[in-house]
Order: C-alpha cells, then sequence, then structure tokens
C-alpha cells in the first residue's frame, strides 16, 4: 500500500501543479469568467488539502490510517475529473456562439428561480447535458447547431430542473418518501392470495422500489420542473424527442436513468395548467401522442412500476416543492398562446419561454410560415445580445 | 437529455458525505494514535469529528428505523437489509456506538470497526458510479 501511496503522491503533485497553471492561463483569457476562476481556485485549495492528508497517511506508515487514503483518492480523482474534463477544456474552448447561448440562458435563470446561479458555463458540443456540481455555476451542453436552430431548445429548461434538484437536497429525500409511501400503501392494499402468488407481488414491489433511485426521481423531477417554467413547449418537446429516438415508450430499463417515455411524457402532461389542456396546440400534441403510443406494446413491469397514480403522487410533490422552495422568484408559464396570426409578425420578443411556446403554435398550424419566423427570431436574438454586450463593455 | 446531470448530481452528494465521513475518521484515528499534531488537527477539530460521527450515527438509525428519509444513505440501508444481520441487530449496535462516542472515551476498535464497514460501503458505492463518469 505504502509504495502506491508514494506513487499517487508523485502523480498527483504534477498534476495539481498543471492545473494551477492552467487556471493561471484562463484568467488572463476568461474576462466572463471571474467568479468561476476565483471557484477553481478554491477546488485547487481543497485538492490541496487532500493530497497532504495523503502525503502524511504515507509518511505516518499505520495500518489504521491507510484505511482512509483510498476514500481520499476517490475523492481526488472526482474532483480532478470535474475539473479536468470538464470545466477546464470548456473554458479553452468557448467561442461566440457558446458566449451568446449562455446570454440567452442567464437570462431565463432568474424567471426559472435560480437565483444562486452566479456565472454559467456553455459549450456546443453535443446532446443537451448538465453538470450541475458547482451549483452556482453549473455548465451546460447543447448542439451546435443550437445558436440557429429552435429545435429541441425546451430540453434545456430540463438541465436547469438538475441544478434545481441539486440545490436543494429535500426535494430528492421528499420523492424517494412519496416512492416509499405508495408502494407501503399497495403492500398492504394486497387481500388475499396464494402464497406464491403474494411473493411474487412482493418481489414486483420491492423491485419497482429500487427503479425509482435518486438518478430517476432527478431526471423525472427535472421535466416536470421544465414543464412548470416552460409550459406546453417542454411537454410538446418531449413527444417529439420520444417520437423521434425513443425506442420502446414503456420500456423500464434498469440501465437507463431516465423513466421510460411513456411516464415522463405523461409527468410532463398532468404538470401542465388547466388552460392549456384546451387548448388546440395541446390537443394536436396529445392526440399525435395517443396514436403513437397505441401501437407500442407495454413492458410487463410499467403498469406497477410507472403506474399512475404514483406518478400523480409525484408530480403533486415536485410541483408543491418548486413552490415552496423556489417562489417568489420563479415564475411558472402560464401565459395563453396567442393566435397563429397574431404571431406571423414578429414584434420585440419577450421570453425565451414565450419565443419557444409561440414556436410551437407557428409549427403545429402555420408550419409553412415557420423557417423564416424562426430566421427572425434569432436575428432578433443577436441583435439584443450586442446590445447587451455592448452596454457590459 | 443525457445522464450527466443524475450521475455527476449523485456523485456530487456521495462524494460530501464520503469525505465528512472519512474526514472525521481520520481525526478521531489520528487522536487515538496521537498523531493529530502531524496533520495539524485542533482540539475542536476532534470535538466536531466526534460530533459529526454522533449526528451520522444518529441519522442512519432514524433511517433503519425507517423515521427519516434519506436518500444519500440508502446504499447503506439496501446493503444491511441485504445481510445476514437482522436490522433489530444493526439498531442496537448503532444506539451502542453512539452511546460509546458520547463518552468521550477514546473509541474502541470495535467501534471504528463498524464506522469503517459503513464507510466502505460509501466508499465502493462511490468508486462505482465514478467509472459511469469516465464514461460519459
Amino acid at each position: 500500500m505504502r509504495d502506491y501511496l508514494k506513487s499517487k503522491i508523485a502523480e498527483y503533485s504534477i498534476l495539481l501543479d498543471w492545473v494551477e497553471h492552467e487556471i493561471d492561463n484562463l484568467q488572463t483569457r476568461s474576462k466572463n469568467h471571474c467568479y468561476l476562476i476565483e471557484c477553481l481556485r478554491d477546488k485547487i485549495v481543497e485538492l490541496r488539502e487532500l493530497y497532504n492528508h495523503l502525503r502524511i497517511i504515507t509518511c505516518i506508515e499505520n495500518n489504521h490510517l491507510y484505511r482512509r487514503a483510498l476514500p481520499i483518492i476517490h475523492d481526488i480523482e472526482y474532483q480532478l475529473r470535474v475539473v479536468t474534463y470538464y470545466y477546464i477544456p470548456t473554458l479553452q474552448r468557448e467561442n461566440t456562439n457558446d458566449l451568446f447561448l449562455r446570454s440567452i440562458l442567464l437570462s431565463t435563470a432568474r424567471r426559472c428561480g435560480l437565483s444562486w446561479i452566479k456565472d454559467l458555463v456553455v459549450r456546443l458540443d453535443g446532446p443537451h447535458r448538465t453538470l450541475p456540481v458547482l451549483t452556482e455555476i453549473p455548465i451546460i451542453y447543447a448542439p451546435p447547431q443550437q445558436c440557429v436552430s429552435l429545435l429541441d431548445m425546451a430540453g434545456l429548461y430540463h438541465e436547469w430542473g438538475h441544478s434545481v434538484f441539486q440545490r436543494f437536497k429535500e426535494i430528492a429525500d421528499n420523492l424517494a418518501t412519496t416512492v416509499s409511501r405508495y408502494f407501503s400503501e399497495l403492500r398492504q392494499s394486497i387481500g388475499p392470495m396464494r402464497p406464491e402468488k403474494r411473493e411474487g407481488r412482493e418481489r414486483a414491489i420491492e423491485k419497482a422500489i429500487n427503479y425509482w433511485g435518486v438518478e430517476r426521481l432527478n431526471e423525472l423531477f427535472s421535466d416536470i420542473y421544465a414543464t412548470f417554467v416552460c409550459g406546453p413547449a417542454y411537454y410538446f418537446s418531449c413527444v417529439d424527442i420520444a417520437i423521434r429516438m425513443g425506442s420502446n415508450l414503456f420500456r423500464t430499463d434498469v440501465t437507463d436513468v431516465h423513466p421510460p417515455w411513456a411516464t415522463r411524457v405523461y409527468a410532463c402532461y398532468k404538470t401542465l395548467l388547466p388552460i392549456y389542456k384546451s387548448d388546440e396546440v395541446i390537443i394536436l400534441t396529445k392526440n399525435l401522442w395517443n396514436t403513437y403510443t397505441d401501437i407500442q406494446q407495454k413492458h410487463p413491469d410499467f403498469d406497477i412500476v410507472c403506474a399512475s397514480a404514483l406518478i400523480d403522487q409525484l408530480v403533486d410533490v415536485a410541483n408543491q416543492n418548486i413552490e415552496q422552495l423556489l417562489l417568489p422568484d420563479i415564475e411558472r408559464f402560464s401565459e395563453p398562446i396567442p393566435d397563429s396570426s397574431k404571431l406571423k409578425e414578429i414584434s420585440p420578443l419577450k421570453t425565451l419561454e414565450n419565443i419557444l411556446n409561440n414556436r410551437l403554435k407557428i409549427l403545429l398550424t402555420e408550419p409553412r410560415y415557420y423557417a423564416e419566423w424562426e430566421k427572425n427570431v434569432f436575428k432578433i436574438l443577436q441583435t439584443q445580445n450586442s446590445k447587451i454586450e455592448k452596454v457590459e463593455m | 437529455m443525457n445522464e450527466l446531470g443524475s450521475v455527476s448530481g449523485k456523485l456530487q452528494r456521495e462524494v460530501e458525505i464520503l469525505r465528512e465521513l472519512n474526514n472525521a475518521l481520520l481525526v478521531i484515528e489520528a487522536n487515538a494514535l496521537e498523531r493529530d499534531s502531524d496533520f495539524g488537527f485542533s482540539s475542536e477539530e476532534i470535538s466536531k469529528s466526534r460530533r459529526f460521527l454522533m449526528d451520522f450515527v444518529t441519522r442512519l438509525c432514524l433511517v433503519l428505523k425507517q423515521q427519516s428519509p434519506s436518500v444519500d444513505l440508502q446504499p447503506i440501508v439496501q446493503h444491511l437489509k441485504s445481510g445476514m444481520k437482522p436490522i433489530d441487530d444493526w439498531i442496537e449496535d448503532l444506539e451502542g456506538l453512539t452511546q460509546q462516542l458520547q463518552s468521550n472515551n477514546k473509541p474502541t476498535e470495535e467501534t471504528l470497526a463498524i464506522l469503517e464497514d459503513i464507510l466502505s460501503l460509501l466508499d465502493s458505492q462511490f468508486a462505482e458510479d465514478l467509472q459511469r463518469l469516465y464514461a460519459r
């Protein structure tokens, strides 16, 4: 063990110096991220402290203390990965398109109740995803075309949802309690049954409880949150992605942290405010979804693992948590979707949520106007962004 | 809608608890070996670590008794439930452990062994999840 620890100490020493050097370089280049640079420096201080403990443990040569070394190594590995795999390369390669989307997203953060966000790093190089572990400064990734296309942009609100879930640890506990209570009541409601059948039922319930681990609750919460702040546009986006990319919509795949698409879409629909349920675009989207799901076969576990009664309860608890923890900062999307006749001529834009919901209306009711409309949206967004940049300079 | 958000989120929750527990044990063990000055641990840090361990064990007891929810302690709960030792015996051991930590005496080998086991479970889960971050 001692020799191994010595080798790690030698390796980490070089790596920590390199990280520090890269952060120094970034400080001179990244005028937009002064606070983030300070946070990364704090990370280095944390890492140096862990490194120092590792060094002293190695010097003391005691078996009890050696047991403290491996968790320290795992901790160092994780922290280094966050800094060197994610923050440093993202900052090093940040370009004008990344900064354009960053500016749009930062303007949504306040309306979405994310008052603790102090900075944001955006990287346009792949599917939507986020690293929310530095809660004040997450990284959000999006596809490169996101700087000229609104396709899937509503998915960015799902990424904000991960930041909320990360910031308020009680959300996970509250959702987990809901799952536990639901299945406990289900157990109690089982009537007389043959022992082998009862055993099978018990096993199915246990499997369902284990299915709803923290990651899946996080994903479901992020869908509910995204619908809360972005309204019908996010619901439609889920349906659209599920149809384009989903395989079996009812499959409860334990290797995928996401719940089945059927459950995600259901949760989004339940989160929509009643005013939208009779709106033309929601009726169109729901009909489309029903037609598509009618031809799909249900996975045998689906009805117990993702029972609609359970999802209803999770939606209620998630919405209550969002309101309790984020009000008055958060704005629930509640604006009626205007007539398409009023949408063709673009007046100065309001919010990204408005844009995405207007987009939905044009896309579903007047698609022939869509291409021109979207181009104009980006022209206006670019103009607004350059005005903001000038003010900041 | 990739997995990075939920996987890294879980890792962050895990590392926070792992670091606190590992550090508290390091402080207590270094103190028991009279090597706390090597690390520069103050007497305040020693008391703080003892308090942390007591709070942690109390919390785990409540979770095992199903009186309090905790997603972060689920890996331990699931592991303990799947083992041969009945949960009630675990609760009894943990309650004994809290009393020992309260007594201000140096922790015994047995006390440390229980905490070592719990830490080892958390660390294994964390290391397993860390592998998933490699694959992102």
